[in-house]
């Protein structure tokens, strides 16, 4: 029996949408917001898009470095790599720390750096805190966002490592007087301590 | 060799012995996207590293380049978040062949870019966007001259006069006012705009001073010239789901900033 109910979902829709209108007119948005009114705000919005997109039209388009295609492509290999991984139950299921995790892509703290900074830049001490355990969680989503990215993981396991790292924190040299200890500090606080310029460390705090 | 268009057909998707060779004739850059992303995810199980990596290397680039040729640089990180989402979400899809956009992106892989790239940017639009106080917070004002707008593209102005919409100036708002109805609102607003050459670049305006893309879409509706409010005909406040008062008010607020940045020669 065929299911005569299902209606098409979100991705549908817009896709359908940006199919048949490449320059939507407001009757085109008015059709397809009653016909989809659960959609409404989301047709509204690619509306927008696509009429920015057609007054563009024509114009020379941004061309990215070469850095940022090279670095692309690392983490398109990273992609590829997390799902082979990931087919792997036994495997993506073990909890990794971050020293683990960056040992198994071949790449090291200062280059994880770079990677996770792109075009912005983020102090190599913010990542060295989060390796060594000493920045504790929640992280900032862009933060968040941009670490997974480079190192192929999941914010789960994102997560999974962080615990590792603040339940056996790598410790610095010990003094002569006292047991190292490592005091963990807040991501802002982290953030805010770096060397970071203030325009870095407004973009890692989720400002624009 | 295809004989309709004289070009060569790419190797079968699972022909790995055909795409080595064409890795090493450097033949597969003049494939379709589609067919390289299909060779990937096919050979994908074969593991022919070398092979997926090259094949992965150019898709890459290709994917990035045609993102950022969709994102401005008036985004947080001038665009580049953006794109890095969007071609990192792509080589996810593409890492799961039996996803809708696994599929898709094997058939028309540059409409599911543009689709990606555009939801994206709808997405950040949306997060960003704030509750405008001129909406909630109504206006006098709102019943003075309105100016019009101007044509968008290649900014050829929309004479004012002529636009549909401030019939009601007067004060009737019943919204029965139709494309051809008697404008009577006072242009001199806009008589700068007008004076200073027709070739403001009025896309660039509202793309690098208009951060909220519902406000940027009711001007170039107003552009087209449709009217705030309609019962009979398409209007601004209907399109956007908003009052015809906040349509004004974007509106107005829109063509004030317009005036400032060409100035008043008067």
């Amino acid at each position: 029996m065929t299911d005569r109910s299902q209606t098409p979902g979100r991705d549908d829709v817009l896709f359908a949408f940006h199919e048949a209108c490449p320059r939507p007119t407001a009757d085109q948005i008015i059709d397809w917001i009653s016909r989809y009114p659960q959609f409404a705000d989301d047709i509204r919005a690619h509306a927008a898009v696509a009429r920015d997109w057609a007054a563009r039209k024509g114009l020379p388009g941004e061309q990215p470095s070469e850095t940022m295609v090279a670095r692309a492509y690392s983490r398109a290999l990273n992609a590829l790599y997390k799902a082979d991984a990931e087919a792997k139950p036994a495997e993506a299921d073990a909890a990794q720390s971050f020293q683990d995790i960056i040992a198994a892509r071949g790449t090291s703290v200062a280059a994880l750096a770079r990677e996770v900074g792109g075009t912005v830049g983020i102090g190599r001490s913010v990542l060295a805190d989060l390796v060594n355990g000493a920045m504790r969680g929640p992280v900032g989503a862009r933060f968040l966002d941009a670490v997974c990215r480079a190192i192929a993981i999941t914010h789960a396991r994102f997560y999974a490592a962080l615990e590792m790292a603040l339940a056996a924190p790598r410790l610095g040299l010990a003094r002569a007087d006292a047991a190292p200890t490592v005091n963990a500090r807040s991501y802002e606080e982290v953030i805010r301590d770096s060397d970071m310029t203030p325009e870095q460390i407004r973009y890692w705090l989720g400002g624009d | 060799m295809d004989a309709s268009t004289g070009e060569e057909p790419p190797p079968d998707s699972t022909d790995v012995a055909g795409w080595r060779l064409a890795i090493t004739d450097g033949r597969f850059r003049r494939f379709p996207l589609e067919a390289i992303a299909a060779a990937i995810q096919d050979l994908r199980p074969n593991r022919d590293g070398g092979l997926i990596n090259a094949l992965a290397e150019h898709l890459s680039e290709s994917v990035y380049r045609i993102v950022r040729r969709y994102v401005g640089r008036n985004h947080p990180n001038a665009g580049y978040d953006i794109v890095d989402r969007v071609h990192d979400q792509f080589f996810e899809s593409l890492a799961q062949p039996h996803s809708a956009d696994g599929k898709g992106i094997r058939k028309a892989l540059v409409w599911r870019l543009q689709f990606r790239a555009k939801d994206a940017i709808a997405k950040e639009a949306r997060d960003r966007r704030i509750p405008d106080e001129t909406a909630v917070k109504p206006q006098k004002q709102a019943k003075q001259s309105d100016p019009p707008g101007d044509e968008a593209h290649d900014v050829e102005l929309v004479d004012i006069d002529q636009h549909p919409d401030l019939a009601e100036e007067g004060g009737s708002s019943d919204g029965d006012e139709t494309p051809s109805s008697k404008a009577r609102w006072n242009p001199a607003l806009l008589d700068g705009v007008r004076a200073t050459d027709e070739q403001i670049d009025v896309d660039r305006f509202l793309e690098e001073n208009i951060k909220d893309d519902q406000k940027r879409l009711a001007f170039r509706l107003f552009m087209d010239g449709l009217p705030f409010k309609s019962k009979k005909y398409d209007s601004i406040a209907k399109a956007l789901g908003i009052d015809e008062k906040t349509a004004r008010l974007w509106i107005e607020e829109i063509q004030k900033q317009l005036k400032n940045k060409i100035g008043d020669p008067t």
